[in-house]
């Protein structure tokens, strides 16, 4: 299929997350996002037919896991690089 | 039943913590292949786990009993209610991993000439010509140089001479070698010198002023004689015998461990690879580079670079490393470098020092390049840019630019900064983040921006391809990890 | 087995000493008068008189002797003592300790058997007990201990419990013995506290090392077979506070059957964590106190763990890392690896069984604990 429209359930994934996964496929199509009705509607022009819209289904639940991932994180991140650069002595 | 005595408590006793309630340590992952993924920590430590056990690791329903829970533990990926010391460990590790970057600019390369006896199809930069005054360094402009040479902070000091052909301007050289010694006598500097020449011009004078102060030779060979002359045509000789008489002469004289090999892969040598490795064999070189073209200079003049795609470049270097493991199978110690260097950030705790594949970019604050002419350059490839008429990364002239105005120029802060992996789309969130690089000039010149978009990038698909090969090799063929991990230095 | 205690020894006349009485052992007849009294004469010839002076005389033969003050007829089990050898007389029970011998492979004090941690394997295991006396023993033990002496112990229990009296003992090992280096058997648990660290490094002794043990590469592990929760956050916490500090320190892994399948994976986690330690050994379980009590959930034969043991090794070496393996026969370790065995058992508590008497390696090998030899492995075998 050259071209298609996948939607997905604004209640269950942010904007960002569709984003995200989408921007890993620049290179194979392109893609125009809408959002109505709690639903995001991304209309997809594929450069070579494959099954590009299951593809971009499974990276958006990585790009979803990953946003969990990255907000659990951040504060401890911070501690984590904030201690590694004061002055602990065990390294010259 | 417990079979210990009674005063002894069970190991459930000493568990502190409670199903499902663990704190996920920050961590990124990546597609291995069709049912793995690889999870990945900001100092390299990794699991390659299935899509259910990544899912669950994430929605904390990994049991705090099995396998997974521990090594997940051990790795720096989670802390629980019974221990959080991997708090503390991550930092000293981060730290240990990020020490090598502050150290800054080791690696400073001299373009003492640009004059050259070869003409080389992929060169970017040399000229044929005779004019000495045109094209070679100056030894005024080879001291102010190496003033701001000795103002890097970097306890270790490499001095690499390129070219054209270095030892047309071998005069210079030998003036550059001992002007910075009697420098640091002051500063006690770990200083290293090494000459990349095409070994033409190597006679006994040079073989013994290498000896006397220690210096490295680095030179191309291609492969067989009838690829590399091809590639690397010298006008009235054969440049293949020069350069294999070249490399035996300084093996005998300087040591095997003192001249090294690199290749340039051109379309010719795509299906040649076990040859090229042969040839590397025969000529008792015990480590070989398998690198891509860039796409600079000459190379993107005759189109070069667009000639082979990143797929068909990398089932040469599938084929290669294959050969090469063989090779390791049957009794030989050989070394494919750019394997080693994924292998050493896979399970080194310390950086590798190499300065093309890291985040920040080690243009300017890693390596830096003084040119015949005074102008600095953040890179090797920033150079030849500017032979392209493209001086965006020229940072300044060693005549009328201080070492400050040169390190903090705007050009080259806001590209370290624009170009942080942890900061870019794809990368920010990629498992391979810890063992990739950014490369702002490589994507300046190939999309226009430092930046680039990974998902169109040469650059991010050849590494992945390269991460996703090795770590799959060392995951699924027990003899192949085993000779990989030999190559890990620490 | 050598005995380093005896009660076995029978006086020849009165003692005049009321308190234990801690001196090193002369042969030496004509020792000055003004010395004697606290020096300890050793008599193993019998055709000499007594002379008189010295604060303890100690008869190693079963030859018949009249009265003699302050002399006592040596237990058998005794009469290996030499000269500078160091001992502690209890004048109430006339029981020995031998505190220090000088040509012993190493001398280890105990400094106390109270201990913060309860391991399942414990050779020596915790008593609730007041034994502070151990400290003073040890310190003054410390000033007769002959100088050229290559090497002595602190162990316990565990020493830290002491705080500045451990600083003490670290101090006047250095101040009496500065040419001797001084291992330390700890579990690093009081470092977490970077204090203790601190003054240990202040005392600037020129050649001291910390043994700590590490038993797994996940605190729950570690924990159950210390039986102490935090223990691990504890320990590792304490052997970065050392190393902080710049103290050497070792990291000792006793292998049996809770953790060996592990072993591979803790020398990973040693190798990515703690890479700056100064030296990793790895070794076999020692048969007394709780490794003997809880031997049928402790043991298993070292040579069914030899696939652990090699990878743990390998990837211990391969970072560059000092590793050495303790305490395990060399006919069960394999091949590649038996350059890494070092022969680390006390003298006084090592032997041999009869297979040994044919084997080629006997002088590289290790052997046993004389605690052990009931059971070992059963692929012991001359090579």
């Amino acid at each position: 299929m050259n071209e298609d429209v996948i939607t997905f359930d604004a209640n269950v994934f942010s904007l960002d997350t569709i984003k995200r996964a989408l921007y890993r496929f620049t290179d194979k199509g392109t893609f125009d996002i809408q959002v109505k009705d709690n639903i995001i509607s991304v209309q997809v022009q594929f450069k070579a037919p494959d099954d590009w819209a299951s593809k971009i289904k499974n990276e958006v639940l990585d790009q979803d896991l990953r946003d969990t991932l990255s907000k659990e994180t951040t504060n401890i991140r911070t501690l984590i690089l904030a201690n590694a650069f004061s002055n602990t002595g065990l390294i010259d | 039943m417990s079979l210990l005595g009674k005063r002894f408590k069970l190991i459930e006793d000493f568990d502190q913590s409670t199903e499902g309630s663990y704190e996920l340590l920050p961590a990124r992952f990546a597609v291995l292949d069709d049912s793995r993924y690889i999870l990945s920590n900001d100092v390299g430590e990794f699991l390659v786990i299935s899509r259910t056990q990544l899912s669950d690791y994430i929605k904390k329903k990994v049991s705090r009993h099995s396998d997974f829970y521990f090594d997940l533990k051990s790795k720096s990926f989670l802390i629980d209610a019974d221990s959080n010391v991997a708090i503390d460990l991550l930092a000293l590790k981060y730290r240990t991993k990020a020490q090598q970057i502050s150290r800054f600019t080791a690696l400073h390369l001299f373009v003492v000439t640009l004059r050259c006896d070869y003409t080389c199809q992929y060169c970017q930069v040399s000229r044929q010509t005779d004019d000495k005054n045109a094209y070679d360094m100056s030894e005024e402009t080879a001291n102010k140089a190496l003033d701001l040479v000795f103002k890097s902070p970097s306890p270790a000091i490499k001095i690499e001479f390129q070219g054209g052909e270095p030892l047309l301007n071998f005069k210079l050289i030998q003036y550059i070698v001992a002007t910075a010694k009697e420098i640091n006598l002051v500063h006690h500097k770990d200083l290293q010198f090494v000459i990349t020449t095409n070994l033409s011009l190597l006679n006994d004078e040079v073989l013994a002023f290498c000896i006397e102060h220690n210096i490295c030779l680095s030179t191309s060979l291609d492969g067989p004689e009838n690829l590399h002359n091809a590639n690397r045509p010298r006008p009235k000789q054969n440049g293949y015998q020069l350069t294999v008489d070249g490399i035996k002469k300084a093996q005998l004289v300087l040591g095997n461990d003192k001249i090294g090999a690199l290749m340039t892969t051109t379309e010719k040598s795509l299906p040649n690879v076990k040859s090229i490795i042969d040839t590397y064999l025969e000529n008792n070189l015990n480590c070989i580079f398998l690198r891509p073209l860039s796409p600079y200079g000459f190379a993107v003049k005759t189109k070069q670079a667009y000639k082979y795609d990143v797929d068909r470049w990398f089932e040469f270097y599938k084929e290669g490393l294959d050969y090469v493991l063989e090779i390791n199978k049957q009794g030989f110690k050989f070394v494919e470098l750019y394997t080693e260097l994924i292998i050493n950030k896979l399970f080194s705790p310390f950086s590798t020092g190499y300065v093309d594949l890291q985040s920040p970019s080690g243009a300017g604050i890693s390596a830096i390049v003084y040119n015949y002419d005074g102008d600095v350059y953040a890179s090797d490839e920033a150079r030849m840019l500017a032979e392209m008429e493209d001086t965006k990364f020229r940072l300044g002239n060693v005549h009328t630019d201080s070492y400050e105005d040169i390190i903090l120029s705007d050009v080259l802060l806001d590209t370290l900064e624009a170009s942080l992996s942890e900061s870019i789309p794809m990368c920010t969130d990629c498992g391979f983040l810890p063992y990739c690089g950014t490369d702002p000039i490589y994507h300046y010149a190939t999309q226009g921006d430092v930046v680039g978009n990974k998902a169109l990038s040469g650059f991010c698909s050849k590494n992945m391809k390269i991460f996703r090969h090795v770590i799959s090799l060392l995951e699924d063929d027990p003899e192949a990890r085993k000779i990989l991990l030999s190559w890990v230095r620490t | 087995m050598i005995n380093l205690h005896s009660k076995n020894n029978h006086v020849l006349g009165t003692i005049s000493h009321t308190l234990p009485f801690i001196a090193k052992v002369t042969t030496n007849f004509d020792l000055p008068k003004a010395l004697r009294s606290k020096q300890i004469l050793f008599v193993s010839q019998t055709d000499q008189d007594i002379p008189d002076g010295f604060g303890l005389i100690l008869i190693a033969s079963d030859d018949h002797y009249g009265s003699i003050e302050n002399a006592l007829r040596l237990a058998p089990e005794l009469r290996y003592l030499k000269e500078h050898d160091v001992i502690k007389f209890y004048p109430d029970n006339l029981k020995i300790d031998v505190l220090y011998r000088k040509e012993a492979n190493t001398n280890s004090f105990l400094v106390t058997e109270q201990c913060n941690s309860f391991c399942i394997m414990c050779s020596q295991p915790p008593r609730v007990v007041d034994d502070y006396y151990l400290v003073e023993d040890m310190l003054a033990a410390l000033p007769l201990i002959h100088p050229d002496t290559h090497e002595i112990g602190i162990t316990g229990g565990e020493a830290t419990i002491w705080g500045d009296d451990f600083i003490r003992l670290i101090q006047a090992s250095k101040n009496h013995l500065p040419n001797t280096a001084l291992h330390i058997l700890s579990n690093g648990r009081n470092f977490k506290d970077l204090n203790l660290a601190i003054k240990v490094a202040a005392v600037k002794h020129p050649d001291v090392m910390f043994g700590i043990p590490l038993y797994a590469d996940y605190s729950q592990l570690h924990d159950f077979i210390v039986q102490a929760d935090n223990a691990f956050d504890d320990t590792i916490r304490g052997i970065l506070n050392l190393k902080r500090c710049k103290v050497p320190v070792e990291i000792r892994v006793v292998i049996h059957k809770e953790n060996y399948q592990r072993l591979p994976k803790l020398a990973e986690f040693i190798a990515r964590n703690l890479l700056f330690v100064d030296h990793v050994a790895l070794m076999g379980l020692e048969l007394m106190g709780f490794a003997k009590s809880n031997l049928e959930g402790l043991w298993v034969d070292p040579y069914d763990y030899r696939n652990e043991l090699g990878k743990a090794v390998e990837t211990l070496a391969a970072s560059n890392m000092r590793v050495s393996i303790y305490n395990t026969p060399l006919c069960v370790i394999p091949e590649s690896i038996r350059r890494y065995s070092a022969s680390s058992i006390s003298d006084w508590k090592n032997d041999y069984l009869d297979e040994c008497l044919n084997c080629s390696a006997k002088h590289e090998c290790g052997g046993f604990f004389s605690s052990n030899l009931k059971k070992v492995s059963d692929y012991i075998h001359a090579i």
